[in-house]
């Protein structure tokens, strides 16, 4: 549904993209992220053509963006609807008007704009003004606009970042919600990988204007390649201390400290008992400093970060038993035992 | 005596009103779709063409650099070839229009650069021609902030019209001289000046009053 073919775009003297190549299949949701700078903006930007790219090809449902006059471009743009961080909407027209707008501009009828109202569940909001709706609320009515002439695609530039966490969980799962009913494709940039979590299929992981990293959402959580990718991931699942435990934490053992341990529990694993085989088959008292568990997609996930308080000898057993139920560990520092 | 001096000065009043309203409404018919050209045609801008630009900012400029005062004299052909005649009311429509012009075009690219790209963006998505831009978002978003800038040229142009009656247009500012300064009748100065001050009021109110009903801010 949506194609990139070796895509770059350069500006003076920087390259905002570099060679992206990629594929959105129909009815997918595939979230691109990365963090600020990456060129996600740029990307998005291309996938309709508000930016031109220096090079490559951009499809759209079949049809070559990039080989298009400027007048078949303005017709394909109306089967691409757009949702914005700031929403975007015109503060003298009312929500309905709003919703209205590109209908008028492509001189249709606007009948179904109550419908849409509906779907979106804003029926009741029709005749208020933009800026007497909450964030959540304003970024429905773009949606609503968004969908106002049945595209095709629907491209979703940042568009829970200025949400609070109820209204971007609300908006995720609208989003989620028009994709089945509606069967229609979303291509979304983020820098939140809870919000890639929450809604795609796929993520690419776009780093310095280059796609480093492209998968399944369950394989790349599972098991991420680049350290950018582990990063988000992470942050996805609160893998790391809080600051105050944080600061406490050595990088190397020393006197009467003991080690911490982050262990990433995949699939069955995080269903089994393995903390109480540790402490009882392995005697290790495992002080529990910070645990999540996360499902994603048809995938269990989970963390969990443990000081591990016995003697020294006993921690080769343990690790060899979590190696054995693949389980990944990583040692990220060492605690004095009185401070836990 | 004072009917005749009330007669009068409901013709001068009204002789007023018709020059700043003819003049206000033509300016606007000409600066407002300029202020728009102004904006489009700037770097990034709609319809970029950095030549365009570069004129109309020159024309535009001179045109507010040059005191009415001397507009008034300099423009006398201009206003001959326009309306038969450089004497009277409707002649002094032709000195004041060209002194708003500029005027109105600066404010509306000001109201106009106010409004975030991002909704241009928007229109752009839509499958939206730059003239449908201009004239379904850019021109309704920046409505209120048009109508304060015109409210303020509409006040500008009373005071410029008393200037073009002293030289034979006539209105308010022609019949204080005539009068309260000449023949030296200090009460018929206060009532014309009242009227001024009324008439100023009037369209302040309604352009504020216009303005805040067009924002939904």
């Amino acid at each position: 549904m949506i194609e990139f073919q070796q895509v770059s775009k350069q500006y003076a003297s920087t390259h905002a993209l570099k060679d992206i190549n990629f594929t959105v299949q129909k009815g997918e949701i595939v979230g691109v992220i990365g963090k600020s700078g990456a060129g996600k903006s740029t990307l998005i930007r291309c996938a309709n053509l508000l930016e031109k790219p220096s090079s490559g090809k951009v499809f759209v449902a079949d049809q070559e963006l990039t080989a298009l006059s400027a007048s078949a471009l303005r017709d394909a743009r109306k089967h691409i609807g757009m949702i914005f961080q700031q929403f975007n909407l015109l503060n003298s027209k009312t929500v309905f008007e709003n919703v209205a707008l590109p209908l008028k501009l492509d001189h249709q009828k606007t009948d179904k704009i109550l419908g849409l109202l509906e779907l979106v569940g804003l029926s009741d909001k029709k005749d208020q003004y933009p800026a007497q709706l909450s964030g959540g609320q304003k970024q429905r009515v773009a949606i609503a606009r968004a969908l106002a002439l049945d595209p095709k695609v629907l491209l979703c530039d940042e568009a829970t970042s200025a949400l609070d966490p109820q209204n971007t969980e609300a908006i995720l799962t609208l989003l989620k919600k028009i994709n089945i009913e509606l069967g229609l494709t979303i291509l979304l940039i983020t820098h939140e990988m809870h919000v890639v979590k929450h809604s795609c299929d796929r993520v690419i992981v776009l780093d310095d204007g280059q796609i480093v990293e492209e998968g399944k959402i369950a394989d790349v959580f599972a098991a991420p390649q680049k350290a950018i990718t582990q990063y988000f991931v992470d942050s996805a699942l609160r893998a790391e201390l809080p600051g105050i435990l944080q600061e406490k934490i050595f990088p190397a053992p020393a006197k009467n400290t003991i080690p911490v341990w982050r262990i990433y529990f995949k699939g069955h694993a995080a269903a089994e008992p393995i903390i109480t085989q540790l402490a009882r088959e392995y005697e290790l008292n495992l002080n529990i400093l910070q645990a999540s568990l996360e499902c994603i997609q048809h995938l269990t996930l989970g963390i969990m970060i443990v000081a591990v308080d016995a003697a020294a000898e006993k921690h080769q057993a343990g690790l060899d038993f979590l190696a054995q139920k693949n389980l990944k560990v990583e040692i990220i520092g060492y605690v004095a035992r009185e401070t836990l | 005596m004072w009917q005749e001096r009330l007669s009068e000065l409901l013709v001068a009043t009204w002789q007023t009103v018709y020059m700043v309203g003819v003049s206000g409404l033509l300016s606007m018919v000409i600066g407002i779709p300029l202020g728009v050209l102004l904006l489009t045609t700037r770097k990034h801008g709609l319809l970029e063409n950095s030549s365009i630009h570069k004129i109309l900012t020159i024309i535009i400029n001179i045109g507010r650099s040059v005191p009415f005062i001397i507009l008034l004299v300099a423009i006398i052909p201009v206003t001959r070839l326009l309306v038969g005649t450089s004497i009277g009311t409707t002649a002094a429509i032709v000195p004041l229009t060209f002194s708003a012009i500029p005027f109105i075009a600066r404010v509306t690219e000001n109201a106009l650069s106010e409004i975030s790209y991002g909704l241009i963006e928007a229109g752009l998505s839509m499958g939206a021609t730059p003239v449908q831009i201009i004239t379904k978002i850019l021109l309704p978003e920046g409505l209120p902030a048009i109508i304060n800038g015109v409210t303020l040229m509409l006040i500008t142009l009373v005071g410029y019209a008393a200037m073009a009656g002293a030289i034979g247009g006539g209105g308010l500012g022609d019949f204080a001289i005539r009068y309260g300064y000449q023949r030296f009748e200090t009460d018929t100065m206060i009532v014309t000046v009242a009227v001024l001050v009324l008439l100023v009021q009037i369209i302040q109110y309604g352009g504020d009053k216009l303005s805040r009903h067009f924002d939904k801010r």
